[in-house]
């Protein structure tokens, strides 16, 4: 199945679409119902409502006209994608965790080790630097408190 | 105008013109971090403003504020990732630019826009602050939602190819806008529960996800093309032939970013985003918007530094403030005594006067800064892949993270780093998505504000003479290229009969 | 913007950790505040709350000879500010800077392992009192017109989020005045809530009287009636409900809170020490250019009663609102 493929990529947007629409649509069903002394016209349910069936309405139209045309597969995705991602949520799982500071120095030797960047005394003088930096500003500087983590007090 | 010349002379002594170089490039700096916003940083320094004089300390908050607004397009165009939401649009063009080995092109001409669109939107601040004030009473529930209704219609033009994607993102932005708190009812939306979005979805995690953590995870799918970019070409500043280009676009966006700014429920964003339409849709080759047109950088960039000066038209005549940063102004004019009002204008003159003039000089300062850093920014572009990206990721996460310090607003902002990914592979550009967010909330309450202010009769719109007038402008706008098609064919027809 | 030492702070961020300061309870006797203090608000950066926080805290650190920092919890309309200090010990280093909006997430049972009985009032910050206002196209110049006129018809009433804080204030007031409860058109803030005032979109509101100070002035918007103790003295001749019979008080208040657990002593240290840092010039003139009342800082005493009193009367319109969740 390479080239030209019988299934335009916009019949997967509009599937998409659609089957995000209906879920959000089932969601509007389970919203709280408004007492009778708050009720004032439209329901809080209506307006979202009206935008999932004109989101819905439009997909389908995508559909349909995809239909008829053939295209060009998309390219694959690359590995390194899902690698990336899968660092990108370890890293946003952790932080609560390990530090904000720590966690994304870190993260950031790693994504570059992850792209192939071998420089290792340089990936880590970078990050260390960018998180000292990071920390002298936001937490020393401007005074927002940022999770430490159990290495804060290396960074006292 | 003399008096205003003659006040600011007096009043520019060296300690405050030194105080607005210092707010203006505090500003530009954290305007251009993702992580931080001008409006963050106003608030986080106030109490500091407190011992300083009147003058001196809405000087220095008010040069914070210009700075910001013009720092934002800097990141913008380097990274694709908007320091500052008013700078999303300026992304659209910008980055193509600079990925194109063009970045100093793209942020020269950001610094003019900038300048230009914000002393323009000084100048009206001086002459016209009273008079447009009142403008703002005219403006109830009916009319903004007319003004947003009209903004929506641009929704199918924005994206360039394929109206109907554009379309759907469009729609799927107004639906993420009504997650949260219902304000007529009390009734949580789209919640499930999650405190964190009760309050609704995260105008910077969206932003930062859509834009930057997009880009990054479309550079891993890219990591065995080389680019090359060479420090020359990469540090070129605009031509003349660019600014005589952009000269429409710089007008359009400083006289709508103005009038946009004056009108309290709307800010910098809106006023950038319909700018960017607006410019798109008059020029003589839109297909170029989207992959690297200059004018596509200017229109903005003059809307958002317009919107500074129209915001501070209501905060300083009404003591209603138009934006997030100008609330922290209005804060700190408070603090120090001030009295906002129209009285200001015959009691201090000289006291806005000294605002005035010090708006001036920012705008100045950060041009000056703006064409002098350009060559040495533009050089951002040229740092390898491994580097740039983890610290652009390593940014989002701070600035999605820590001006709420709510966990959902990181998800959100990996969420839409997936979704954004998606939709550049399938083609859907993310401009109608941002605009769907920014004019979503505004639609829906003021729709349902003016049904009750009309006990449910849509029929009170036809009492609303200024709804009435952008209803028809809206439909104007909808039909013209039908219209022109016709009147075309009605031509050609003659001239072959 | 804190100014403290080096070797301060790193003792205070190593004790700040969960895990490590656990063991801190319960050695009362022990100097107190012994590490940094945490002021947990709802309001993210920038936000009113937020900027009180931040006032308070200028002078804070020299009373308290220890360092603060506020931790913006947002989100849930004070949810996530309450379960933060919720899952720190009750040792008198975390204080939340509460609003009427945490008792009201509190009494929808929407902060889980929570309930009102857990805030202990430590000093309230601010009082902001509402005060009933028209605009000039309105036919009412005086309050008693006002209200006779109300028994009869429903006006409009600019508020903020329905089921809020300032909704109940019109509901509480409505039933005080014995006047028809009026419809409610909603903002998103004071300022939307002035304009339409002006522009006569609305009848009718109750706004926090340094909101619309500039509207007042131009004679564009004309305050009716205080909702306080006393006349507030931006605008001297606006006489007070109790002065024409009506027995109303409604305000937005601010002030200190922690959850209960922590020990009395350290109670009394939190109260003492929070008032001298608000007694400050620098906080009292930042009341004032507020237009916050004079008395806005209070103790224990008088923060716990104007909270257990909000409590009660909020439950109660909740209720008859038919608002159960």
């Amino acid at each position: 199945m390479r080239g030209q493929d019988w299934r335009h990529p916009d019949l997967a947007v509009a599937a998409v679409v659609v089957a995000f629409g209906a879920a959000a649509f089932v969601a509007t069903l389970g919203f709280d119902r408004v007492p009778e002394a708050l009720m004032e016209g439209m329901g809080p349910e209506r307006f979202p409502q009206l935008v999932i069936g004109t989101m819905v309405l439009l997909a389908v139209l995508l559909g349909v006209r995809a239909l008829g045309l053939s295209a060009p597969a998309l390219p694959r995705i690359p590995p390194m994608f899902a690698a990336t991602l899968a660092l990108l949520v370890a890293a946003v799982v952790v932080f609560p965790h390990l530090g904000l500071v720590p966690t994304m120095t870190a993260a950031m030797v790693a994504l570059g080790a992850l792209w192939g960047e071998r420089r290792w005394h340089l990936l880590v003088g970078v990050a260390l630097a960018f998180g000292l930096a990071v920390h002298l500003l936001f937490v020393r500087t401007l005074g927002i408190s940022l999770p430490v983590g159990p290495f804060g007090f290396l960074l006292g | 105008m003399i008096d205003f010349l003659a006040g600011a002379a007096s009043i520019m002594t060296p300690e405050l013109f030194g105080i607005v170089l210092l707010g203006t490039m505090l500003g530009v700096f954290v305007g251009a971090l993702p992580g931080l916003s001008g409006s963050t940083t106003a608030a986080l320094l106030l109490p500091l403003t407190v011992t300083m004089s009147p003058i001196a300390a809405i000087a220095f908050l008010g040069a914070i504020y210009c700075g910001a607004n013009y720092g934002g397009s800097i990141t913008a165009i380097l990274i694709n990732t908007p320091g500052d939401p008013s700078a999303s649009a300026t992304a659209l063009d910008g980055y193509p630019l600079a990925a194109r080995g063009e970045a100093g092109r793209a942020l020269g001409m950001a610094a003019v826009a900038s300048t230009l669109g914000g002393i323009f939107s000084v100048c009206v601040l001086v002459v016209a602050t009273p008079l447009l004030a009142r403008f703002a009473y005219n403006f109830g529930p009916p009319e903004y939602f007319a003004l947003a209704v009209f903004g929506l219609s641009m929704l199918g033009a924005v994206g360039g190819a394929g109206a109907l994607k554009s379309l759907i993102a469009g729609c799927l932005g107004v639906l993420l806008a009504t997650v949260g708190m219902d304000l007529t009812t009390g009734v949580e939306r789209f919640t499930f529960g999650i405190p964190d979005l009760s309050d609704g979805i995260g105008f910077v995690p969206v932003l930062t996800g859509l834009f930057a953590v997009a880009e990054l995870l479309d550079q891993s799918t890219r990591l065995d093309e080389r680019v090359e970019r060479h420090p020359l070409t990469a540090a070129k500043l605009p031509s003349r032939q660019d600014f005589r280009r952009s000269g429409k676009a710089i007008g359009i966006g400083a006289v709508m970013g103005t009038a946009i700014g004056v009108l309290p429920a709307l800010g910098a964003t809106t006023a950038a985003i319909l700018a960017y339409n607006e410019v798109r849709r008059v020029s003589k080759h839109p297909e170029e918007f989207g992959k690297g047109a200059i004018e596509g950088i200017a229109g903005p960039e003059a809307a958002n530094n317009g919107a500074v000066g129209g915001s501070m038209v209501p905060t300083l005549a009404l003591g209603i403030p138009g934006s997030g940063t100008t609330a922290i102004i209005l804060a700190g004019l408070l603090v120090q005594g001030v009295r906002p009002g129209p009285h200001l204008f015959n009691e201090q003159p000289e006291f806005l006067y000294a605002v005035f003039s010090s708006m001036l000089a920012a705008n100045l300062i950060f041009l000056c800064a703006g064409l002098f850093m350009a060559k040495l920014f533009a050089m951002i572009t040229l740092i390898p892949n491994a580097f740039l990206w983890p610290a652009v990721l390593f940014c989002s996460v701070i600035g999605a993270y820590a001006p709420n310090q709510a966990m959902g607003d990181v998800w959100t902002m990996l969420v839409f780093g997936v979704v954004g990914f998606f939709f550049r592979r399938h083609g859907i550009s993310p401009a109608p998505l941002v605009m769907g967010l920014v004019l979503g909330q505004l639609v829906e309450e003021s729709l349902k504000q003016s049904l009750i202010i009309f006990d449910q009769s849509w029929a009170g719109f036809l009492g609303r003479p200024i709804a009435l007038v952008l209803f028809a402008v809206t439909v104007a706008t909808l039909m013209a290229p039908v219209l022109l098609r016709a009147a075309r064919r009605l031509g050609a027809l003659r001239a072959s009969g | 913007m804190m100014k403290t030492s080096p070797a301060l702070r790193r003792r205070t961020l190593l004790l700040a950790t969960p895990a490590l300061a656990m063991p801190a309870i319960g050695r009362a006797q022990e100097t107190f505040p012994s590490r940094t203090i945490e002021v947990v608000t709802h309001a993210g950066v920038g936000g009113g709350t937020d900027i009180t926080a931040r006032m308070m805290m200028v002078h804070a650190p020299g009373e308290f000879k220890q360092e603060l920092v506020v931790v913006n919890r947002v989100g849930g309309s004070g949810a996530a500010a309450l379960a933060y200090a919720a899952s720190k010990p009750r040792d008198g280093h975390t204080i939340l800077l509460i609003t009427q909006t945490h008792l009201l997430t509190l009494l929808r049972g929407r902060a889980p392992g929570l309930t009102y009985e857990d805030i202990v009032g430590v000093a309230r910050a601010t009082e902001d009192p509402q005060v009933l206002m028209v605009g000039k196209g309105s036919p009412f110049r005086t309050a008693k017109d006002f209200l006779e006129a109300a028994k009869t018809t429903k006006f409009k009433f600019g508020t903020t989020q329905v089921g809020g804080v300032d909704h109940l204030a019109v509901y509480g007031f409505a039933k005080e005045a014995g006047i028809q409860q009026p419809t409610i058109v909603p903002f998103r803030g004071g300022g939307d809530i002035a304009i339409n005032l002006v522009s006569g979109n609305i009848d009718a509101a109750l706004v926090n009287p340094a909101e619309p100070e500039a509207q007042i002035k131009a004679g564009d918007i004309i305050p009716l009636l205080v909702l306080h103790e006393e006349r507030v003295p931006s605008i001297p001749d606006t006489p007070t409900a109790k002065e024409i019979g009506i027995n109303s008080t409604h305000a937005t208040v601010r002030g200190f809170a922690v959850l209960k657990g922590v020990p009395e002593d350290r109670l009394a240290i939190l109260e003492e020490k929070l008032i001298k840092a608000m007694s400050t010039p620098l906080y009292q003139n930042y009341l004032a250019s507020t237009g916050q009342a004079k008395g806005s800082v209070a103790g224990r005493r008088v923060w716990q009663a104007q909270l257990d009193a909000f409590y009660r009367t909020g439950r109660e319109a909740l209720a008859e609102l038919g608002i159960t969740r």
